[in-house]
């Protein structure tokens, strides 16, 4: 076993004289592109690991960091502010222009009979005093987390309020109650029960007259 | 011509392209038979051979010509590189050897065949029974530095060569017919 038998010379002598493929040209190139790589590089053809995967990966990791701050503060915004500006104006049958102010975060003038809830905010709304308690709370807390005895959380149905088309459309609509008018106002499902000292008849009263006042 | 090689060699050592293409050359026959010999095929031996010419060209600060010539140097990094991609394509198992009783094989059959065809017979071999016969018969490695190289033992090394003559004689005696 551990010696080499004749044949096995033949062999030997014989794989001796077996023609090299002519590849010099090509192996040279491969073997020049390895050598101008710098070492532990990746080369070509070579199957070890190399200093480019990392740093493809810190890429690939630095976007989706950028990307999920971009998509986390981009929705704080949309969800973070104001809707109650409506729950004044609901309690508010008459108003004259010194209530309506445009919004201020957005620059855009309101509809007449709009009142303002920015830099007025804590100003009650006329003749209505207990809307102002809860307007104030309203502002405090999260739009999804209004207090359940809150009866906004009652009156009003769910809203996304990170909508673009409600945003966009917010100084459009009409005074009746922003919360519970969706973007394609549906009667349907509307279920307003009011605020506290506003019955159902004030909502429908209150759209009502201002589209009249409008059209005369 | 061993003064040019010398001096090719010190070119080398500073970093000469030129020199390391120049050095390749000379040398890209000698080293691609070996390469061919562990190789399954001329397209891996290729890149057995790119790859020993890089590791070469890296370290060849460290050749000690006192230690050894160069042609010596550079064969057995061809050899390891081989034995890497062998390493690396297939998984070395533990044999016991075996006892049976070797086979002959008769020389005048191998005289008769050319050089390509007794490659051709050998690539047909398993890949761990292909690299140690050729370790063994041909490159003259003994069965403790076989097992060395292939991070084997040396009984499974003589398994391998014991297979490789069975497998040979079957096919020669087959050619024979």
């Amino acid at each position: 076993m551990n010696e080499i038998r004749p044949y096995e010379q033949l062999i030997a002598a014989k794989l001796e004289q077996v023609a090299v493929p002519d590849m010099s040209d090509s192996i040279w190139a491969g073997i020049e592109e390895q050598l101008d790589a710098p070492p532990g590089g990746r080369g070509a053809g070579d199957g070890g690991s190399g200093f480019r995967v990392p740093g493809w990966w810190g890429i690939v990791a630095v976007a989706v960091v950028v990307g999920l701050l971009l998509w986390y503060f981009g929705r704080k915004e949309t969800v973070a502010p104001p809707p109650p500006r409506a729950l004044p104006t609901q309690q508010a049958p008459a108003r004259d222009r010194e209530d309506s102010v445009g919004p201020a975060e957005s620059g855009r003038s309101v509809g007449p009979g709009r009142v303002e809830t920015g830099g007025s905010r804590n100003k009650p709304a006329r003749g209505i005093p207990a809307v102002q308690t809860d307007s104030l709370l309203f502002h405090r807390v999260p739009v999804d987390s209004v207090r359940v005895d809150s009866p906004v959380r009652q009156a009003a149905p769910p809203v996304k309020v990170d909508s673009p088309a409600l945003q966009r459309n917010r100084p459009m609509l009409p005074d009746v109650d922003l919360y519970s008018t969706p973007v394609v106002p549906s009667p349907g499902v509307r279920k307003h029960k009011g605020v506290k000292g506003i019955s159902d008849d004030d909502y429908k009263l209150s759209a009502g007259k201002d589209s009249a006042r409008k059209r005369n | 011509m061993e003064q040019d090689l010398t001096n090719i060699i010190l070119d080398c050592r500073e970093g000469n392209r030129k020199a390391q293409e120049q050095l390749y050359r000379q040398l890209y026959g000698f080293a691609m038979a070996i390469a061919m010999r562990y190789a399954v095929d001329e397209h891996e031996a290729a890149d057995i051979l790119g790859h020993a010419f890089v590791k070469m060209f890296r370290s060849i600060r460290s050749f000690d010509a006192s230690k050894g010539n160069f042609h010596g140097w550079l064969k057995r990094i061809v050899i390891n590189e081989s034995l890497d991609h062998i390493k690396q394509r297939s998984q070395l198992t533990s044999f016991a050897p075996d006892t049976a009783e070797e086979p002959r094989i008769d020389n005048s059959i191998i005289e008769q065949m050319d050089a390509a065809a007794i490659l051709a017979l050998i690539r047909q071999l398993p890949r761990a029974t292909h690299a140690v016969f050729v370790l063994f018969a041909i490159d003259g490695y003994t069965h403790k530095e076989i097992a060395g190289q292939l991070n084997i033992s040396e009984g499974t090394s003589k398994w391998h060569l014991s297979e490789a003559r069975k497998i040979l004689q079957q096919k020669i005696n087959a050619l024979k017919i």
